[in-house]
């Protein structure tokens, strides 16, 4: 139900994280493997892309939140839904 | 879903093309249609392969026009073709259907699902599908490893046939084939056994033979990944060489189903190594297992270096050395799972069976070696696993079901 309203907003081809955050954090779930099945036209990446261990360019470029809210500084809300939330790398990134 | 599914059901006119072989022709319709169903899936799925190989992509009108000559070649072989056994009991499909009804039942309320439909087998066909070809960058993509990315490809290439003539995927769809395959896999044992030991007594065993995997399926769970269809591949060709080991046709319908089974799973190659190994031992014969071979080789061969080609080679170049230590964990492991958390019913239902009917262990060689022989292959798989224990929990139950559906027909071959 979610996933294929977000598919309609993230650009095809964009790299995305899709994971349920723990204490807003990123966090590695099997909502990875899941979404390369519903987010077939973008290219998902594992929880870690979306952390701060990774280098700016790398980072996943969006990242779908289920459930929780991610807590990160780097990423900013784009939108809300019942089942998550949207958000999307800042630019200034 | 429904569009999905008729279209992959469909396959079925175009592996009526089995029907030219004298063997498949003496079947009863049943087992045609559910042997021709096995074919379908084989033929379409090598052409997909075939095409992705030599750098095209896959469209309806291509596809169709590939498959239709085929179906129609195969319809008019059908049609010619007289059935050599009748039906012989008419109340057999009464109680032949509560098994596939209750499988339907476990699947459409969802609790035979297994995870590694939407983690792995649903993924591939839908990209597959979308690319139009076998997707070599998704399937190399690094963090995806744990996808396998040689793994063999042929439900993924079913499944990618189905959305692309119904242009979508239905996971629906992809759960809804396991009671058709469970179906099939029991009308195929049951018109292949007839041929040996009549009507009524193949009707028990193939009762027997459904509500069994019925169980299996439903603990397992398996609906929508590999297991349903490399079940009934690996039930036509030991049920084949089992009841008719010097027929011709029987080798080679038993050939086209290693090759299917080669080509759905990893095991699937082990089964086809242990099948031929056991057929030339029981047999004494050299030739005709060579022979047997020569199709799965070229479709296994055939992906292994389109595989290695694009970079994908993981499994068949796993260099993991065997760890005899973790042995005992292994053995323990398997024997927890094998029960199937209802204390060896599937088994102890086969073994009550063949105790009490006759003792024809000469039949019953081939297919109780080639149980004991996937077992073998089973355990050899599992210590090359340091710490195989979230392994075998996670797959034992499936991966035994090729051992149980050989164990089965060697009941039927036993007993009757």
């Amino acid at each position: 139900v979610f996933l294929p309203q977000v598919a309609n907003v993230i650009p095809r081809g964009a790299t995305v994280a899709v994971f349920k955050p723990v204490d807003g954090k990123s966090h590695d779930d099997g909502a990875f493997f899941v979404a390369t099945g519903l987010l077939p036209r973008h290219r998902i990446v594992p929880p870690m892309m979306a952390s701060d261990a990774v280098a700016v360019p790398d980072r996943a470029e969006w990242v779908v939140a289920l459930t929780d809210p991610l807590d990160n500084p780097n990423y900013e809300l784009v939108a809300k839904y019942p089942e998550g939330r949207l958000y999307k790398l800042r630019a200034a990134q | 879903m429904t569009g999905f599914l008729a279209a992959i059901v469909a396959l079925t006119l175009c592996g009526l093309l089995l029907s030219a072989i004298p063997y498949v022709r003496s079947l009863d319709v049943a087992a045609r249609l559910a042997v021709a169903f096995a074919g379908g899936m084989l033929l379409a799925s090598a052409l997909m392969f075939a095409l992705a190989a030599l750098h095209g992509s896959w469209s309806r009108a291509l596809l169709c026009g590939s498959l239709v000559p085929l179906a129609v070649v195969g319809i008019i072989l059908f049609v010619r073709g007289r059935p050599a056994l009748p039906v012989a009991c008419r109340l057999w499909p009464v109680a032949f259907f509560l098994p596939i009804i209750i499988t339907a039942i476990g699947v459409f309320t969802g609790r035979e699902t297994c995870s590694d439909l939407i983690h792995f087998w649903g993924p591939k066909g839908i990209h597959f599908w979308i690319a139009r070809t076998i997707d070599t960058d998704f399937l190399g993509y690094t963090f995806y490893f744990l996808m396998h990315p040689d793994y063999p490809p042929m439900l993924p290439l079913v499944y990618a046939w189905g959305a692309t003539m119904a242009h979508h995927f239905s996971w629906w769809g992809a759960i809804a084939l396991t009671p058709i395959l469970l179906l099939a896999t029991a009308a195929a044992f049951r018109g292949i056994a007839a041929r040996a030991i009549g009507g009524p007594a193949a009707n028990r065993q193939a009762l027997l033979l459904a509500s069994v995997l019925a169980l299996a399926f439903e603990i397992g769970p398996v609906a929508g990944v590999g297991e349903p269809p490399i079940v009934l591949f690996v039930t036509i060709a030991v049920a084949a060489l089992t009841f008719a080991p010097d027929d011709r046709g029987a080798m080679l319908l038993a050939s086209l189903m290693l090759a299917a089974a080669a080509f759905t799973k990893v095991e699937g190659a082990a089964f086809a190594v242990v099948i031929l190994a056991v057929f030339l031992v029981t047999r004494r014969r050299i030739a005709a297992p060579l022979l047997m071979a020569i199709v799965p080789a070229i479709l296994l061969g055939g992906w292994f270096f389109f595989a290695k080609k694009h970079g994908l080679l993981d499994a068949y170049a796993a260099r993991e050395h065997i760890h005899l230590r973790v042995l005992p964990e292994v053995f323990k492991g398997m024997l927890r799972e094998a029960s199937y958390g209802t204390y060896y019913l599937p088994w102890l239902a086969l073994i009550a069976v063949m105790a009490f009917g006759a003792h024809n262990w000469r039949r019953a060689a081939l297919p109780l070696l080639v149980t004991a022989g996937t077992t073998a292959a089973i355990v050899f798989f599992y210590l090359h696993s340091t710490d195989p224990s979230f392994w075998i929990a996670s797959s034992a139950t499936r991966v035994l079901l090729v051992p149980l559906a050989s164990f089965a027909v060697a009941t039927a071959a036993m007993s009757e």
